[in-house]
């Protein structure tokens, strides 16, 4: 009897061992080292926007999603439409809780990675994000405010949804997330968040929190400075430099013509 | 190969290259016709991304350099009437005042985006057909162009059938003598059309530039050559004012912008000024007939077809 309970127990041990799904490195519950490079972005001269690398070990999981976004502003933005058969601006709209940035990337669709619920409640995407933003505008609204608002965005590259963040498995066997984040040229000077959010199977296991800044270097930041508190002397500069230019311009041409 | 640039104040990143060019076209058409160019740069760079009160404002900056440049090409030619720019100016500094509150006024209506637009319309309308049907009858005409508003004289009875206006400035007090422009005629005409072009410019947003030609040419019977350069002389003033003002009270000047665009108008104003010494009187016209009336069309199309996008960035017109 003892020798067939020892028997047992050795074969229950050799089933364990050699099952893979138990047999592993310690099992990783949360996201590690998470990481974002560069963690500043400079705005010199010749910025034409940037690009973030987005990386981290992950825990066991279906789906990974990644969202860079901004401060919430207040925006006023004039809004067209026909009157008689014509377009026109018919009204300025007032949005407001809208994030200044709204950049999401994922391994998959959003559906196919987590419920609407935590959708909503991580503002996950633009339906979330539609239950968020305030419309007010001068003139009854229309109801596809937040559609238009969405497409403005789209077309400056301030706001964007896609799926192109990879899960790597490394040779460790880790898993490692791999997403690219694609920073718009017409960014602002600000701080900026990227939120990791990790799913298994529709459950939200972890959750990792990266800052990315934007900041103006340079000459830029000089011009900037100089055009926001000291304007007289700005102003007074541009119409020198605008008047030298154009009299030395003047000047080579006359020569020219001169030689001829 | 695109080159791109950053512009601190606008806050965008644009293709030095797509700037260049658009100054170098401006510019031609400046030194070319004496208009500033304000009415299709500015509509351009908000095409192009660039936020409106900054574009407005950058261009006003840049055709200081642009009228500077085309300014002194033209005086060193003598066609500067500088005293009848300077009556013109009177008036549209009255005029842009008025202008303004007008359109405070209609905005308080909400009627200012319709408003605009129809003049717009309107006028580029009513001086393009002119200008052309003008132009192309005394080109057609060789021997009628010569005694019409060309550099050559006009005689007395052709100016007084031709317009009423021409018996309405003989009976005005404070007859003056223009020389560079060769005619005599009240400073009250002056500041009065300078006036309305004011209120024209103030309404529509533009330096007036285009308005402006056509009325020294056909109301003030100034030769094509010096109505060129005068107005490039009255640009300049007015630019230099709205380019401070701009830059004082709303910080929407981007130098960086100015003076790329100002680089390509300024060899842009060369060019043209030297074509246009190449092109007779109503060649000229006809050309910059046909640039007003394609504005125009462009202006109703836009207006007709639906937008890509239904909101875009506030301020300006």
């Amino acid at each position: 009897m003892f020798v067939l309970k020892v028997l047992h127990c050795l074969l229950l041990l050799v089933l364990i061992c050699c099952n893979p799904n138990t047999y592993s490195l310690p099992r990783q519950t949360s996201i590690n080292n998470p990481l974002v490079i560069p963690q500043q972005v400079k705005v010199g001269p010749f910025f034409k926007g940037s690009q973030a690398v987005v990386t981290a070990e992950l825990p066991e999981c279906t789906g990974v999603i990644v969202k860079f976004f901004g401060k919430d502003k207040e925006t006023i933005l004039n809004e067209k439409g026909k009157k008689a058969f014509i377009w026109l601006n018919v009204a300025q709209v007032t949005i407001r809780n809208a994030p200044s940035i709204y950049i999401l990337t994922s391994t998959d669709r959003l559906d196919n990675i987590c419920p609407d619920t935590i959708q909503n409640k991580e503002t996950l995407g633009y339906n979330a994000l539609k239950d968020k933003i305030v419309f007010e505008s001068t003139s009854p609204l229309r109801g596809n405010e937040f559609e238009e608002f969405i497409k403005f965005n789209e077309h400056s590259g301030c706001y964007s949804i896609d799926n192109k963040a990879e899960i790597i498995l490394n040779s460790e066997g880790r898993k490692t997330l791999k997403a690219t984040i694609e920073i718009p040229s017409f960014i602002s000077p600000d701080e900026y968040l990227i939120e990791l959010y990790c799913f298994h199977e529709g459950t939200l296991i972890d959750k990792a929190l990266l800052n990315l800044s934007v900041e103006e270097v340079g000459l830029p930041l000089f011009i900037k400075n100089l055009a926001m508190n000291s304007p007289a002397i700005y102003g007074i500069s541009a119409i020198i430099v605008a008047m030298i230019a154009g009299s030395i311009i003047g000047l080579i041409f006359t020569k020219k013509k001169s030689r001829k | 190969m695109n080159f791109f640039i950053y512009l601190p104040v606008a806050g965008a990143s644009v293709s030095v290259f797509l700037l260049l060019g658009l100054g170098l076209g401006v510019g031609f058409l400046s030194g070319l016709f004496g208009v500033g160019g304000g009415f299709l740069l500015t509509p351009l760079l908000i095409m192009i991304g660039i936020p409106p009160t900054v574009a407005a404002a950058s261009d006003s900056n840049q055709i200081v350099a642009a009228s500077t440049s085309g300014t002194v090409a033209h005086s060193r030619r003598g066609n500067v009437d500088f005293k009848m720019g300077f009556y013109l100016l009177i008036g549209g500094v009255i005029g842009g005042t008025v202008g303004v509150q007008l359109i405070k006024i209609l905005r308080e209506t909400g009627n200012a985006d319709f408003v605009i637009k129809l003049t717009y319309i309107v006028m580029l309308g009513i001086i393009g057909t002119y200008m052309f049907q003008e132009s192309l009858r005394n080109l057609r005409a060789p021997r009628v162009r010569m005694n019409r508003f060309s550099k050559s004289k006009v005689s007395e009875a052709e100016k007084k059938k031709a317009s009423i206006f021409y018996r309405l400035y003989q009976s005005l007090p404070f007859q003056t003598r223009f020389e560079k422009s060769g005619v005599t005629i009240s400073v009250i005409t002056p500041v009065f059309l300078g006036i309305l072009v004011g209120i024209l410019a103030a309404i529509m947003g533009v330096g007036g530039g285009f308005i402006m030609v056509p009325v020294m040419v056909y109301m003030l019977r100034m030769p094509m050559h010096v109505v060129v350069g005068t107005s490039l002389f009255q640009i300049l003033i007015t630019c230099i004012n709205v380019t401070f003002m701009q830059a004082y009270y709303n910080q929407t000047v981007d130098i960086v912008l100015a003076l790329i665009l100002l680089l390509g108008s300024t060899i842009g104003a060369q060019l043209g000024a030297k074509v246009s010494d190449r092109l007779n009187a109503d060649q000229m016209k006809v050309i910059l007939a046909l640039m007003v009336l394609l504005v125009m069309i462009q202006m109703i199309y836009g207006l007709l077809v639906h937008p890509e996008l239904l909101f875009s960035v506030g301020g300006g017109h």
